[in-house]
């Protein structure tokens, strides 16, 4: 029966190198003219994660031979890593973890999620399982090291978990070890790729909504250094004069608030600036803030 | 001298050998930073007023009207302790409260040999902390959180924990450090990870439930009610905490940090397969979610070691050795005292300078330039400090002159734009000068030997008027208006 289905699964993936390593090929070059286009590393990750994926289905579903079969595939890749690693995202999958990196979290939680799933689901009394499991922590120690490994990770909990695991009452052993090792290795390939997403940039805010800002958050210094950019660019002197005069005064620079009315009121952008402008000089009077 | 007296004293001297070397290890860390002078200072405040203060008057930048105190219990109790010990006082009384929980967490193994295997994990505890330990509250809150593991295991054991004492050690907390919130969310949390035990293997939930409900009555227990818990929530949960040097993740290249996960993991299967049926599960979901904490923020990893220990210590006192291994156990004891007691007794009689840490006389000289330049009625004539002397700049000038910034909180007093502008002029980025002009600073008193130390020096426009073994003082060179 056993064999039967091992049979079958090698029947499921069953190909021959040449087409691996086509589409190896295919998905790197695709993924590096990509990143070309929009400066991210996002889809060589895609790329390194599928060719890695396959590896992992094989060796855990397929055995020895298939993993020779992989290793000729990943060759172009290894080759072109070699001309130019950083150029593939290896040399950021060697460097230590870190929770803060995009997907850095959800890559923690998933190490956590599987090093769990193996802890409790080997039989306790069994020696090699424990053995197998303290390989499994080194493991995680190690993708702790160099982040990259926890693609290492994931592939040691599913095959510890495909050997030792007890399976659960009414369990249907083969399909449902299959469907966890996808659903590993699909969440496996999304949380590192989502490890190489880049957030969007905020979008550009004129002078006023800057000025008005660093106001509402209390930040008078700030909104002073934008109002004085803002009124440097205008000529005659209009609404950001207006508003370096205020913010002047309000961190009690008043001769300088003063100064700065004086102009508006001397050569008006308009007549409302010129009315806001008499506001407030009549407001402020001969005192102070 | 017959073989249990010899016994006994090999015990006594180990036991006395342990707590002294703890104590000389937290001493050696011990120090006093921004933190606790600010703390002194907002508690000077609070005595000397009688009342919480709602405007800022130590930083010219901060959201000045806002300002709530963080642990408001800690500054007074800060304040008294300096007024009547001095710096040096403080800083003894804090390395007190953390040998109290590294010693804690050292005795909760029961056995000879427990005790034995435990001490270095107990000391490990103290030099993981050490990057962070200082004469704070975070000292408060790591031995809260010893005695907060106490007080679950005797929840999971069905010893009788007393209602009054729950609320009693949150109020407590709460007013002494801002980690609090965990006397609330952790017993809510075990209670979920016991439901993976099963029925038979946990104590009612409704126990965990009570006793998050007593801590969370207590927390309320504060100068400003139950509305101090979404101050802390504020701070604890907002992406900007997240940010701060302490939440970053350890660096894995140094071997230090793989230790408590490495031990984590490794118990997380011990504790499978060795220990107590009673909470089994929900003890290794501890560990994992500590594991996950210590992985993801630096911060959490003295709780991991907690963690680790606590869970250790049952385990290694069930190990039961053999009458062969009895004399081993003396020997390694009394060679364990022999090693540590000149080690401890060396760092304990070493001088603890409580200002090494302080910028004490760059501090006077920079008050000084700044009353030239308001006395010359130069425009441009702010302190600008970085965040980690700013504690001790309200400490030393009570408010006389305001300067930049101060750590006392990144939220709610320097969210708007200071805290990161202070650290973009921390590390020394572009655009320094322009913010120095927005801040409007004509003193710059600074770390030596940091990057923008670097800039002021080859920037004609600023000039060195003090230099000594950790801090720099440049006055503006040009004294433009606004």
């Amino acid at each position: 029966m056993r064999v039967q289905e091992r049979s079958e699964v090698l029947d499921a993936l069953e190909t021959t190198p040449p087409r691996w390593t086509g589409a190896v090929v295919v998905l790197l070059v695709a993924g590096l003219a990509v990143r070309g286009a929009r400066g991210a590393d996002l889809p060589v990750a895609c790329a390194w994660v599928a060719a890695l994926a396959i590896f992992a289905s094989v060796l855990v579903l397929g055995g020895g031979k298939r993993v020779a079969d992989l290793a000729l595939a990943l060759a172009p890749a290894v080759a072109a890593a070699a001309a130019g690693v950083s150029a593939f995202g290896l040399a950021s999958t060697l460097s230590p973890f870190e929770a803060h990196e995009p997907g850095g979290r959800v890559m923690l939680a998933l190490r956590v999620f599987v090093y769990a799933l193996a802890s409790f689901r080997v039989p306790v009394r069994d020696g090699r399982a424990m053995v197998a499991t303290a390989i499994l922590g080194a493991g995680f120690v190690a993708s702790l090291v160099a982040h990259g490994l926890v693609v290492a990770l994931v592939v040691g909990v599913a095959i510890v978990v495909r050997r030792f695991a007890i399976p659960l009452a009414g369990e249907r052993r083969t399909p449902s070890t299959r469907r966890a090792v996808a659903a590993l290795a699909l969440v496996s390939a999304l949380a590192f790729a989502a490890s190489f997403a880049r957030s969007p940039l905020p979008p550009a805010r004129n002078a006023h909504q800057q000025v008005d800002d660093w106001l509402a958050r209390d930040n008078p210094f700030r909104a002073r250094a934008e109002a004085l950019e803002w009124a440097k660019h205008e000529d005659p002197p209009g609404e950001g004069h207006l508003a370096l005069a205020s913010i002047d005064w309000r961190l009690g620079h008043v001769e300088a608030a003063r100064r700065v009315l004086s102009k508006v009121l001397a050569r008006p952008a308009s007549e409302d600036v010129m009315r806001r402008a008499g506001e407030l000089s009549r407001a402020w009077g001969g005192g102070s803030p | 001298m017959s073989r249990p007296a010899l016994e006994r004293a090999a015990e006594t001297a180990f036991m006395v050998a342990g707590l002294l070397a703890l104590a000389g290890v937290v001493m050696h860390h011990m120090s006093i930073l921004g933190d606790g002078f600010w703390s002194v200072a907002t508690g000077r405040w609070l005595l000397a007023h009688h009342a919480l203060p709602y405007v800022d008057p130590f930083s010219y930048a901060s959201v000045g009207s806002r300002w709530t105190v963080d642990s408001c219990g800690r500054g007074v109790l800060f304040a008294l302790v300096t007024n009547i010990a001095g710096a040096r006082g403080l800083m003894l009384a804090c390395a007190s409260v953390e040998w109290l929980a590294a010693s804690l967490l050292w005795l909760r193994a029961r056995t000879l040999f427990a005790r034995l295997s435990l001490l270095p994990l107990a000391l490990f505890y103290v030099q993981v902390d050490a990057q962070d330990l200082s004469a704070r509250g975070q000292v408060f809150g790591d031995l809260g959180f010893v005695c907060l593991l106490v007080l679950l295991a005797r929840v999971r054991d069905g010893k009788r924990v007393h209602p009054l004492a729950v609320v009693l050690f949150a109020a407590v907390w709460t007013n002494l450090h801002l980690s609090f919130l965990i006397t609330i969310a952790l017993p809510l949390a075990f209670a979920a990870m016991t439901l993976l035990d099963a029925k038979s293997a946990r104590p009612p939930v409704h126990r965990w439930l009570g006793m998050s409900a007593l801590a969370a009555l207590g927390t309320c227990l504060n100068p400003y009610g139950p509305q101090y818990l979404r101050f802390a929530l504020g701070i604890g949960f907002d992406p900007s905490t997240s940010h701060l040097d302490l939440f970053d993740s350890p660096s894995f290249h140094d071997p230090m940090w793989l230790v408590g996960p490495t031990l984590g993991l490794a118990l997380v299967v011990a504790r499978g397969r060795y220990g107590d049926d009673r909470c089994r599960r929900a003890e290794q979901v501890l560990l994992l979610a500590f594991i996950a904490a210590a992985c993801a923020a630096r911060r959490y990893s003295t709780a991991l070691i907690a963690a680790d220990a606590a869970i250790a210590a049952a385990l290694l006192d069930q190990v039961q050795l053999g009458a062969r291994w009895g004399s081993t156990v003396v020997a390694l004891q009394a060679a364990a005292a022999a090693t540590m007691i000149p080690f401890a007794l060396r760092t304990l009689l070493e001088p603890h300078d409580p200002y090494r840490d302080a910028p004490v006389d760059a501090a006077i000289v920079a008050r000084d330039e700044h009353a030239k330049l308001v006395e010359a009625g130069v425009m441009l004539n702010r302190v600008v400090d970085p965040l980690h002397w700013g504690g001790y700049l309200q400490y030393a000038w009570n408010g006389d002159p305001t300067y930049f910034v101060d750590g006392r909180d990144h939220l709610f007093l320097f969210g708007n734009g200071v805290f990161d502008d202070s650290t973009t002029l921390w590390n020394g980025g572009s655009g320094w000068s322009q913010l120095l002009d927005t801040y409007e600073a004509g003193v710059v008193l600074w770390v030596r030997g940091t990057s923008l130390d670097a800039s002021l020096r080859s920037d004609p426009r600023w000039r060195l008027v003090h230099a000594d073994r950790i801090a720099v003082v440049y006055v503006r060179a040009n004294r433009p208006g606004l």
